[in-house]
């Protein structure tokens, strides 16, 4: 595992022997950077699409072809049919934080398709942030909705069995932030790692089969998250009739 | 009947063969790099690991995946419709199978 973990150094450009064996990982300063250049990009990205929209406002027949207004459109539209079942009529209110979700994540998983880069949510670190950004949503989101009534939730349907239903609540709350966290980085992580393998072992040019499944993974496992979270949302702010 | 005997000696022939790893009392202090017992046992978990859950994996997808196409040839039409939820639950149960590998990379991590 060791010349695996340095061939990982030399893909993924980590500096720190502090940590040993796998989590040397998780202490790696370079996705910091890489997110941030995809958050940078986003931005940008999102700058100029409003800048087109304002420009062709009231304007019904959309433009054919490339351009920002219908690359936006396209890859929210991927995700907002799900939206709109899962959350009902009130989807719209959360969108900024699962369409926000939805677009890094992507973005993320595919700048790690680029030759010399690593996704950044192959770190262990990313992935947790978005998981408990997700986690302390949900009960925000709950107690907007219920209001404090909201905890009730955590206490089952019947009330003589709370005690029971409390801790298996709880720590099924806390296996979603770890379930979300683990399933993305452990399938970035791999992917990227198999294809890092197989180019040390093979020929330059045989992972692009790999790369291609990973462009498949990679979509998925946005699309995962975000339902996901849609999922918790929709959980914490059920009306309960 | 018969596979329950077989199973069953299985496990008491791997228990007498534990006197294999009384040779060498010493925990951590033994863990020189190489193939000593500890190391061993960390790769043979491992090993254990993935390819379990692969196994369980593999057959959860294939029942999902063989009800689905079973739905699709009863129903092409539906084709639209059934593409979405069967990704998702490949993916939701696919997810498992990789809590198991990165709890494999952990335990190969410790090899020294």
């Amino acid at each position: 595992m060791k010349e695996l973990v340095t061939i990982g150094s030399l893909i993924f450009g980590e500096h720190h022997e502090s940590a040993e064996g796998f989590w040397v990982n998780a202490l790696d300063p370079m996705p910091v950077l890489y997110s941030g250049i995809v958050a940078f990009i986003l931005v940008l990205l999102v700058i100029g699409f409003n800048r087109e929209i304002k420009k062709r406002a009231g304007e019904l027949v959309p433009d054919a072809g490339f351009n920002l207004i219908n690359f936006f459109e396209l890859m929210a539209s991927l995700v907002m049919g799900f939206f709109k079942d899962i959350l009902g009529h009130d989807y719209r209110k959360y969108l900024p934080i699962l369409l926000s979700l939805w677009f890094f994540i992507l973005l993320n998983n595919l700048f790690g398709l680029i030759p010399f880069m690593a996704p950044a949510t192959a770190n262990v670190n990313t992935n947790a942030a978005m998981a408990v950004v997700v986690f302390i949503a949900t009960h925000y989101y709950g107690v907007r909705a219920h209001g404090i009534k909201y905890f009730k939730q955590f206490l089952g349907p019947v009330p003589w069995l709370a005690p029971l239903m409390l801790p298996i609540e709880l720590i099924g709350h806390f296996a979603r932030v770890l379930s979300l966290t683990v399933r993305l980085f452990g399938n970035m992580f791999a992917d990227h790692l198999v294809v890092a393998i197989f180019l040390f072992l093979v020929a330059p040019f045989v992972p692009i089969a790999f790369m291609t499944l990973g462009v498949l993974v990679c979509l998925i496992q946005a699309l995962i998250f975000s339902i996901l979270s849609t999922v918790y949302f929709s959980i914490a702010v059920s009306e309960e009739h | 009947m018969r596979r329950m005997y077989w199973f069953f000696s299985v496990l008491i022939g791997l228990v007498a063969l534990s006197w294999i790893g009384y040779a060498e009392e010493g925990g951590a202090g033994a863990g020189g790099a190489g193939l000593n017992m500890g190391n061993a046992l960390a790769l043979l978990a491992a090993g254990a690991t993935i390819a379990i859950a692969a196994f369980g994996g593999a057959f959860a997808q294939g029942r999902t995946a063989s009800t689905t196409m079973e739905g699709l040839a009863r129903n092409p039409g539906a084709q639209p419709q059934m593409f979405m939820p069967w990704i998702v639950s490949m993916a939701l149960i696919e997810s498992l199978v990789i809590y198991a590998l990165v709890i494999a990379f952990m335990i190969l991590g410790k090899v020294k």
